[in-house]
């Protein structure tokens, strides 16, 4: 979190508008009114960001960008938003159907009729616009994973498990075509000649049905599952998307007789992703014969690779990855190639959160739309617009070329971190004739809203929230024409809390550790060193203070520290025992009257830089005597050398060195002679002293 | 006095004179019994309500105690037991004459009208086991006149064993079954689940003559023997008990309920009473059951009801058997009732097997029933036994299969018919598997494994037979457990790892579960992998794809859908003439 100093402005800005040409609310200006710096903001790269306006509390949180827009906390409605963050109305959906079934498995539309197939209960819906759903087909405990629909109008579907296949003529009910006896059916694609090709698991077989209902395996992979099919060349060259290695194979059929197994030699991998099942297979036909197809599809990842995201693949018939989409979403659950909405050329369903996303020819994702049921489970292609189908609350949709009348964004809630008064609302956006966008705010002091928070206002321009530590934004769009839409690209919301004391967290000053005292190195410069922050990220100075143990009157030794230490020479103070106080304070930050300090005081600490003195020294009939002492300290150590020989330790005369004076007496054996004993102490502090006496 | 509404406007019941009633005892009683004679055809009978009835009173009852006569018992009131039911009182009597000092009160007598002061008072239908007096309860008439007010449910709706005992052991009198082809070995087969609905079994001679059943109609007046057929045909089981009241072609019988099952639709007989069999426990009648002669429409409370007339269907049972010492069809029929005809069918079935085949025989048997369902299912339970007796376990596990149809709990089904194909062969057919032995250790998919089984019969004698499985192309890398065992066993082992699949949730899936039962004749190879697979409904999907199981997972409720700790990968059935027991488990490596 970065902050700036100071000031608040006069701010002009409007935060509804009707659209009567291309209008910009000019965040830029009005935040030059507002502040005196303008701060480096980029667009583009942005996701939510906060950042100061040359005051300690005050600040803006910003939001734009598709991350900024999309997260997990913000909720959308009929709005779509574009790879570079660009939030407009989504296309028009409309539900068609609510099934009394779990989960939509396959949408199919032939001659004009859509066709829907459910679990658990395995039934098998006609969906006519204006009346109730019409149940072809039921079967307790058996999902309806795929239907589809051939060029005469036929529609097929499948039972899992089971695995028979069921041929609903136009205007009848369905009937049993055969059985596969397969666990799985998790793919139909009906072929040129009126034949139908059904991929099953769990043992990776590949039927060809006649349209007389003879079924023959002609094909079966070293996989359990073949879970997709699409043609890349219809009627000549098929791809089979398989788990659990989410293979793509590709498949040549035999002309002479297509119902004969298909020979290895006409099998090939197309396409080997690193995820374990391929969930949807597509083939996207060039719109010019020298552009070859691209193959789409998506995987998921398996048991075992819980560290994975679903992949959208796009790759080239030789097998060439083009470009991949590492999904947010949980899992991606259908694709369906489409030139009717946008310019996008994929659509692609996601599990958790119901998302519906679209991916450029460049792989960018936009998300286009979001259901009320948190997974789409399938798509289908209709004349006019495209089908969804829903798990959870199985329903089937439609989404039109025309785009919803309104809709709305919830941003997260904000944490100020501390009971913000908040200012105004910015926006940059392009609000067209027959468009409008408006906002309102509301704010509270949990961060889930809840019924303390307050009711939603209108922006207006200063904000009408409370006081509160949480805030959300709620953008509305409308729109009187079914192409018209504002394009909303930043929202900025400034607000200020009450300045934040700083923490001194840690003071610490060091003292001569025991061995440095017995080896006489005293520390006379100590690095005093602290820890503080501000809560504020303001800016901190420091004062250093010292006192005697016996006073408590406090003395500067330094101010305006800036750093997290300092070396202090303690010569400058007298020996004896002191405490070292640190006072901290945002004064630089803040405006004047409103700054806050906060201090730490160290422990006692010993300060002495006086040597210690020997008195009563004395060497006679080889025995050595005299007396170290010291004023502030103990002593720690004391040695003697004869005539200038190796030192050697002494021990005190009550054996601990405990005492500011202790007594030494030791027999020495000199040699003949005149010799001369030298005797060294040292202090708790490490200051020492030497004295000598001789004795001829 | 109370008068039956129903009929009050039209049989208005003309008071007996005060003076006569008084006067004479015995000409009350010669009153009485001409009234209860002949009120059926007039449809009218003073009754007295238990309210008025006084301990000391005085007066009579009526029930057949040999042949088709209707005999008269003296009956002295001690007491009345208020509210014993929400619905009514019990009136306590000591009865005597006709033996009954010495039989105590007598299974079969349920129903026996009881006239106070010349007026109906109720019917016999409690009494005490082990009593040492001949003390009965009587249900109040008023409460029996009830059941024709009750409203009609659909037949065949209620599902009530016989209620334990009242206060102080009172119990409903037990109605005597007669059961044809009466042996002990059949009467205690069948006396455990006979007995949870209140019946007796005992022997019957027959049927009653034809001209015995030409007069059923005129015969069939309060006190007569009147009764349930159970089952008819070459099996005959059969409920007895006495007729309290009728009114032109309604009767109302027994005082107590058979089921308390509400509407139903059973055959009524009437009965030729033999004697009466004095026991400590309970005397009843022995008799011998005439053709049907209406339906019982009514089991509640205080009576059962029915209409003399047209009989009910039955559901025809179709036993075919074969088998060294008789080759022959039977073919009987059984009421259709939820809780009952299941059990019937099994009974049926346990007749003929212990009246053709020895009960100890070592023998081995072979069988397959088949139900058409409303005419459009077929569902064929296949079973192999070996040992002595095998019909025994025949019997048991087709009752539990039946009750299993005819009680489930999805829908009331419409059994068109039942078919038995039994063949026996001689001696004990079966062999225990001891080891299986694989050729390899590690496999890789689609190459075939070569099992060498080792078996063991009944006499000790091993042999050794070798079986191929081909490991699936599709099968993953990793361990394979490979189960040989009984299609039985395999069923019941998997009860375990998939219990969502033993537990059907639908008629379906109880068809799929019976279909797969039994053949323990049936030898099975399956390989399991360990992989996550789920159990939606009742149906496996062994190792789903992991998108598709997170989404069946979240989006089923309850218990719909289960986890399963292994997915069955493969699975090869041999069908052999001999049962198999035991299980070999062994495991693969399978490297891809």
């Amino acid at each position: 979190m970065k902050r700036a100093k100071e000031g608040t402005g006069n701010l002009k800005s409007e935060t509804s508008v009707q659209g009567d040409g291309i209008r910009t609310s000019d965040f830029w200006s009005l935040l030059s009114d507002f502040c005196s710096v303008r701060c480096p903001l980029r667009l583009g790269a942005l996701g939510v960001l906060v950042f100061g306006l040359l005051a300690a509390s005050a600040a803006v949180w910003s939001t734009s960008g598709y991350d900024g827009f999309v997260s997990e906390k913000s909720e959308l409605k009929n709005l779509s938003v574009s790879p570079d963050g660009i939030v407009t109305l989504a296309p028009r959906l409309t539900e068609l159907a609510s099934l009394d079934d779990a989960v939509v498995w396959s949408l199919a539309e032939g001659s004009g009729r859509l066709y829907a197939g459910t679990g658990h209960d395995g039934r098998v819906y006609l969906l006519e616009k204006g009346s109730k759903p019409r149940e072809l087909f039921s079967s307790e405990g058996i999902e309806v994973l795929c239907l589809t629909t051939d060029r005469k109008g036929n529609a097929y579907f499948a039972t899992t498990p089971g695995g028979d296949i069921y041929r609903i003529a136009p205007g009848s009910g369905p009937k049993k075509l055969c059985s596969t006896e397969a666990d799985y059916v998790f793919a139909l694609l009906p072929g040129p000649a009126g034949e139908l090709y059904c991929a099953t698991g769990q043992h990776g077989k590949l039927y060809r049905i006649t349209a007389t209902g003879r079924a023959q395996e002609i094909f079966s992979a070293a996989q359990s599952h073949l879970t997709s099919l699409a043609w890349l060349v219809e009627g000549k060259e098929l791809l089979v998307g398989t788990s659990p290695d989410g293979i793509i194979y590709r498949l040549r059929l035999p002309v002479a007789d297509p119902q004969s197994p298909i020979p290895n030699s006409s099998v090939s991998v197309l396409y080997d992703t690193p995820l374990d099942e391929i969930r949807a297979l597509e083939v996207r036909s060039s719109r010019s014969r020298v552009e070859n197809p691209l193959v789409l599809l998506a995987a998921n990842p398996g048991e075992n690779q819980d560290s994975s995201s679903p992949v959208v693949f796009c790759c080239d018939t030789a097998g060439i990855l083009r470009w991949q989409w590492e999904c947010p979403e949980s899992t991606v659950l259908d694709i369906l190639p489409f030139a009717h909405l946008h310019s996008a050329s994929l659509l692609v369903s996601t599990g958790s959160n119901g998302r519906l996303f679209t991916l450029d020819s460049l792989g960018r994702a936009s998300l286009l739309q979001k259901t009320e049921a948190l997974r789409i489970t399938s798509l289908a292609q209709g004349a006019d617009r495209i089908w969804l189908g829903t798990a959870s609350t199985a329903k089937v949709y439609s989404l039109d070329r025309q785009l919803a009348s309104d809709g709305t964004l919830v941003s997260e809630s904000y944490d100020c971190a501390g009971p913000a008064q908040f200012g105004r609302l910015f926006f940059r956006a392009e609000v067209p004739a027959g468009s409008s966008l408006s906002f309102d705010t509301r704010s509270g002091n949990s961060e889930q809203p809840d019924s303390t928070w307050s009711d939603w206002q209108p922006a207006a321009d200063n904000l009408r929230s409370p006081r509160g530590r949480f805030i959300q934004w709620r953008a509305r769009f409308s729109s009187t024409f079914p192409t018209a839409t504002a394009r909303l690209e930043q929202v900025d919301l400034s607000f200020r809390i009450p300045n934040r004391p700083p923490l001194a967290k840690k003071l610490e000053v060091p003292v001569v550790s025991p061995d440095d005292a017995r080896e006489g190195k005293p520390s006379p410069v100590r690095n005093i060193t602290w820890e503080v922050q501000d809560p504020d990220s303001d800016s901190l100075s420091c004062e250093l203070q010292y006192s005697d143990a016996s006073s408590n009157r406090w003395r500067t030794l330094a101010k305006d520290l800036s750093g997290s230490g300092r070396e202090l020479d303690t010569r400058t103070l007298p020996d004896g025992w002191c405490r070292f106080r640190l006072i901290v304070s945002d004064r630089l930050s803040v405006p004047p009257g409103e700054a806050a300090t906060a201090e730490i005081v160290s422990r006692p600490v010993l300060i002495d830089n006086t040597p210690p003195r020997i008195s009563g020294l004395s060497l006679s009939s080889g025995t050595l005597a005299f007396t170290a002492s010291d004023e502030t300290s103990t002593i720690a150590a004391c040695r003697y050398s004869v005539n200038s020989g190796t030192w050697q330790s002494l021990a005190p005369a009550d054996a601990i060195f405990d005492s500011s004076a202790e007594s030494f007496r030791v027999s020495l054996s000199l040699p003949p002679g005149e010799n001369t004993v030298s005797v060294w102490a040292a202090d708790a502090c490490g200051n020492t002293t030497v004295s000598a006496v001789s004795l001829r | 006095m109370r008068t039956p509404t129903l009929y009050a406007s039209r049989f208005r019941p003309r008071a007996l004179p005060l003076p006569l009633a008084v006067r004479s005892a015995s000409l009350v009683r010669v009153c009485g019994l001409l009234l209860a004679v002949c009120g059926f055809l007039f449809g009218a009978v003073p009754t007295i309500p238990s309210d008025s009835i006084r301990p000391g009173m005085k007066g009579y009852g009526l029930s057949v105690f040999t042949g088709y006569k209707v005999d008269k018992f003296d009956v002295e009131v001690i007491d009345v037991m208020r509210n014993v039911f929400a619905t009514g009182d019990l009136i306590l009597a000591r009865l005597s004459g006709q033996g009954l000092e010495q039989f105590g009160v007598i299974a079969g007598m349920s129903g026996s009208p009881v006239y106070l002061e010349g007026r109906l008072a109720g019917a016999v239908s409690y009494g005490w086991r082990f009593s040492k007096e001949p003390i009965a309860g009587i249900t109040p008439i008023n409460m029996m006149l009830d059941v024709w007010n009750a409203p009609s449910g659909k037949p065949g709706s209620g599902m009530e064993k016989r209620a334990s005992a009242s206060p102080a052991g009172l119990t409903p009198l037990l109605v005597p079954l007669a059961l044809s082809g009466y042996t002990p070995a059949l009467a205690e087969l069948v006396r455990p689940t006979l007995s949870e609905f209140g019946f007796l079994p005992v022997a019957a001679a027959g049927t009653a003559p034809d001209a015995d059943l030409a007069q059923a109609d005129t015969m069939l007046v309060p006190g007569a023997a009147v009764g349930v057929a159970l089952v008819d045909g070459d099996v005959r089981l059969s409920g007895i008990g006495t007729l309290t009241w009728r009114e032109g072609q309604r009767i109302l019988a027994f005082g107590h309920p058979m089921l308390q099952a509400g509407s139903v639709e059973l055959p009524m007989i009437a009965g030729r009473i033999h004697t009466v069999m004095p026991s400590y426990e309970s005397s009843f009648k022995l008799f011998s059951p005439s053709r049907p002669v209406g339906t019982i429409t009514e089991d509640r409370l205080a009576a059962i009801g029915g209409t003399i007339g047209p009989v009910p269907t039955t559901i025809p049972v179709s036993v075919k058997l074969a088998s060294p010492a008789v080759n022959r069809d039977y073919n009987y029929s059984v009421a259709r009732h939820p809780a009952l005809a299941g059990e019937l069918a099994a009974i049926g079935l346990a007749e003929v097997l212990l009246c053709s085949e020895g009960m100890y025989e070592e023998m081995t048997l072979f069988s397959e029933m088949k139900l058409r369902v409303e005419d459009t299912t077929t569902v064929t339970v296949r079973h192999c036994f070996a040992g002595p007796g095998p019909a025994v376990d025949l019997y048991r596990r087709s009752a539990q299969e039946l009750s299993a149809v005819f009680g489930n709990r999805f829908r009331e089904v419409s059994v068109t018919d039942i078919t038995f194909n039994l063949r026996f062969t001689a001696g004990r057919s079966r062999m225990r598997l001891v080891s299986c032995r694989p050729d390899r250790s590690v496999a890789r998919p689609g190459e075939i494994v070569t099992l060498s089984l080792t078996t063991k019969d009944d006499a000790g004698t091993s042999s050794t037979e070798v079986r191929q499985v081909r490991i699936p192309a599709s099968a993953p890398a990793g361990r394979l457990t490979v189960v040989v065992t009984s299609r039985d066993s395999l069923n019941q082992r998997e009860e375990f790892g998939a219990p969502g699949k033993s537990n059907p949730k639908s008629l379906t899936g109880l068809w799929r579960l019976l279909e797969s039962s039994g053949r323990e004749n049936e030898l099975v190879i399956a390989g399991y992998i360990s992989a996550t697979g789920l159990t939606v409904v009742d149906r496996e999907l062994p190792a789903p794809p992991p998108t598709l199981r997170r989404l069946i997972e979240a989006t089923s409720e309850g218990e719909l859908v289960q986890r399963t700790g292994q997915s069955k990968l493969f699975e090869e059935s041999f069908l052999l003439d001999r049962v198999v027991l035991g299980t070999c488990e062994l495991t693969l490596e399978v490297r891809r």
